[in-house]
């Protein structure tokens, strides 16, 4: 059994490293002092942090991102969270068929929603405005939003909220006393998994942004068909960077268990 | 599961995600099954609706061949997954230590937490003709002229099972943990071959989880975009490629003919794998 389970866990190992090599290449590869065909590195250099601070196209983008993806996720969280409290807390005809509906996102493959977003956008002349493109983020992270913070909110102690109620307390003030803090998880897992969902979307919004004002992914992706120098590694090491710190809060906020939970629903957007 | 109070505060509370997703989704889902039926001249919708777009991509064997290749694609990435994924999930099931079983999760998960051009770019330096891999096994002489995998079926088929197999992992390992392992061992002790313990007991308890494992993959692989686009390189075409592609050609109604035979596959992923799910489940 011992010669098993070594080869086992050499199995386990190698498949690690086949995991992170990749993203372990990016960020050497952004030092790199030159463009191509050079591995290894012959020298270090920080030159292609310089070239992306001068690219001004990514801070654009970068910046619209944030914006769509801060304006979609509170939207998301208002009326997701709405919903799920429907969805949870009370009984009424068609729930489940309601509930069907609202995942219903996250079945459909990403490109078709784009295209249809694009088709309706042009129809009613929204095509390439910040709304439409935070209206659609908001409908394409609602499912998370709404499955995390119902699995929340089941777990919820009922009778804390009926003994609040009972002494007197207006279900407003129970609703911020004394449920929010029970479910307060669910909602950072909902809020961080939305945020990064909505700032790494390209499959849908690539046919929804014009090409004048892309999002970060988008903007990326179309350099990327340009260009392979080591500027995008740079950008990509900076986001590695940024997307960890976020993660690291989650992890924190929620452990080891809720970590792996999230992840294994970022399911729809990471093909 | 506790429920109360009337049913049209429950509706009241609906409200803003259903007018988002009926004002949003459905609508644009429904412009998008009309555009399928309509013509569409110098950038104008016409009136009137015609099957001829349906019969355009129907009848031209190019079309069926990339569905062809996302099948493919789908097929050769599940059973990758699964066969990589399995011993992975048994691996961390038997780690004890919980700090290392994190440490094993994390970088499990750690491609989830990079964005897909991000992974995209960094299989483009790994693969390449000049990439690590082949610089390594030219420099070793293992190899005399380098591996074309970039810009080609495998590279975008490595690249697709290095997202995907945390979605093969995660539910055979959730089945695994809660498996009780003396079963195993009971087995070992009469006397069962390896090959006996994992065909008998192991792979029975656990194939609810492999089934799940090979419905999120195939999902996500046969309607992925950027990865078998930007590693394909042009050379490999998929459904979700060729929408795009015919979008850039201004043709609306064939690519909408096409997202909806893109959604129709998924969803027929979806029931196939169910129906796989019910016959596989075990009687309680």
């Amino acid at each position: 059994m011992r010669s098993r389970s070594v080869s086992l866990n050499a199995f386990l190992a190698a498949v690690l490293l086949f995991m992170v090599a990749p993203i372990a290449i990016v960020i050497v590869n952004s030092f790199n002092s030159v463009a191509y065909g050079a591995w290894p590195p012959p020298r270090l250099s920080t030159r292609w942090y310089q070239n992306l601070a001068d690219q001004p196209g990514f801070g654009d983008a970068a910046v619209l991102s944030v914006e769509i993806g801060i304006v979609a996720t509170a939207l998301a969280l208002v009326a997701g969270g709405l919903a799920a409290m429907a969805l949870v807390r009370y009984s009424f005809p068609g729930r489940s068929a309601v509930n069907a509906f609202l995942l219903s996102p996250m079945l459909v493959p990403k490109v078709s929603i784009g295209l249809a977003a694009f088709m309706l956008f042009l129809r009613i002349r929204v095509y390439g405005s910040f709304p439409s493109l935070v209206v659609a983020h908001t409908v394409l992270i609602l499912p998370f939003m709404v499955t995390i913070i119902a699995s929340g909110l089941v777990r919820v102690d009922r009778r804390l909220e009926e003994a609040a109620l009972d002494l007197g307390a207006s279900s407003l003030r129970v609703l911020w006393h004394v449920t929010l803090p029970q479910i307060r998880r669910s909602l950072v897992a909902a809020l961080v998994l939305s945020f990064v969902i909505s700032f790494d979307e390209v499959d849908a919004t690539i046919f929804m942004v014009s090409p004048r004002q892309p999002t970060l992914p988008v903007a990326m992706y179309t350099y990327m068909q340009k260009f392979q120098d080591p500027t995008l590694a740079a950008l990509s090491t900076v986001l590695i960077a940024a997307t960890f710190v976020l993660a690291a809060v989650a992890f924190r906020s929620f452990g080891l268990a809720g970590f792996t939970q999230a992840m294994s629903r970022r399911a729809a957007e990471s093909d | 599961m506790v429920t109360s109070g009337r049913g049209w505060r429950g509706y009241a509370l609906l409200g803003p995600a259903m007018a988002a997703m009926l004002l949003f989704f459905a609508a644009a889902m429904v412009v998008l099954l009309l555009l399928a039926f309509q013509r569409v001249e110098e950038g104008q919708v016409m009136s009137g609706l015609t099957g001829a777009n349906l019969v355009r991509f129907a009848s031209n064997r190019y079309y069926w061949g990339v569905i062809g290749t996302s099948m493919k694609l789908g097929a050769v990435t599940v059973v990758i997954s699964a066969l990589v994924g399995y011993p992975v999930a048994l691996a961390i099931d038997r780690i004890r230590g919980t700090t290392v079983r994190g440490l094993a999760l994390f970088l499990l998960f750690s491609p989830l937490l990079t964005s897909v051009i991000v992974r995209s770019y960094g299989w483009e330096l790994m693969l390449g003709d000049h990439g690590v891999i082949n610089t390594i096994l030219l420099d070793l002489h293992i190899l005399a002229r380098p591996l074309r995998i970039l810009f080609e079926f495998s590279g975008v088929t490595v690249a697709m099972v290095h997202i995907l197999l945390p979605f093969m992992v995660l539910p055979i390992l959730g089945v695994l943990s809660q498996m009780n392992p003396s079963l195993v061992e009971a087995a070992q002790d009469l006397g069962a071959s390896r090959l006996q313990v994992f065909l008998r007991i192991l792979l029975p308890l656990t194939i609810q989880g492999v089934v799940v494992g090979c419905q999120l993959v195939f999902a996500l692989s046969i309607s992925a975009f950027a990865t078998p686009t930007l590693l394909g390189g042009g050379r490999v075409q998929v459904l979700a490629g060729l929408i795009y592609n015919d979008v850039g050609q201004l043709d609306w109604p064939l690519a909408a003919v096409e997202s909806y035979a893109l959604l129709v596959l998924a969803l027929a992923t979806v029931l196939v794998f169910n129906r796989l799910l019910r016959l596989t489940a075990r009687p309680a």
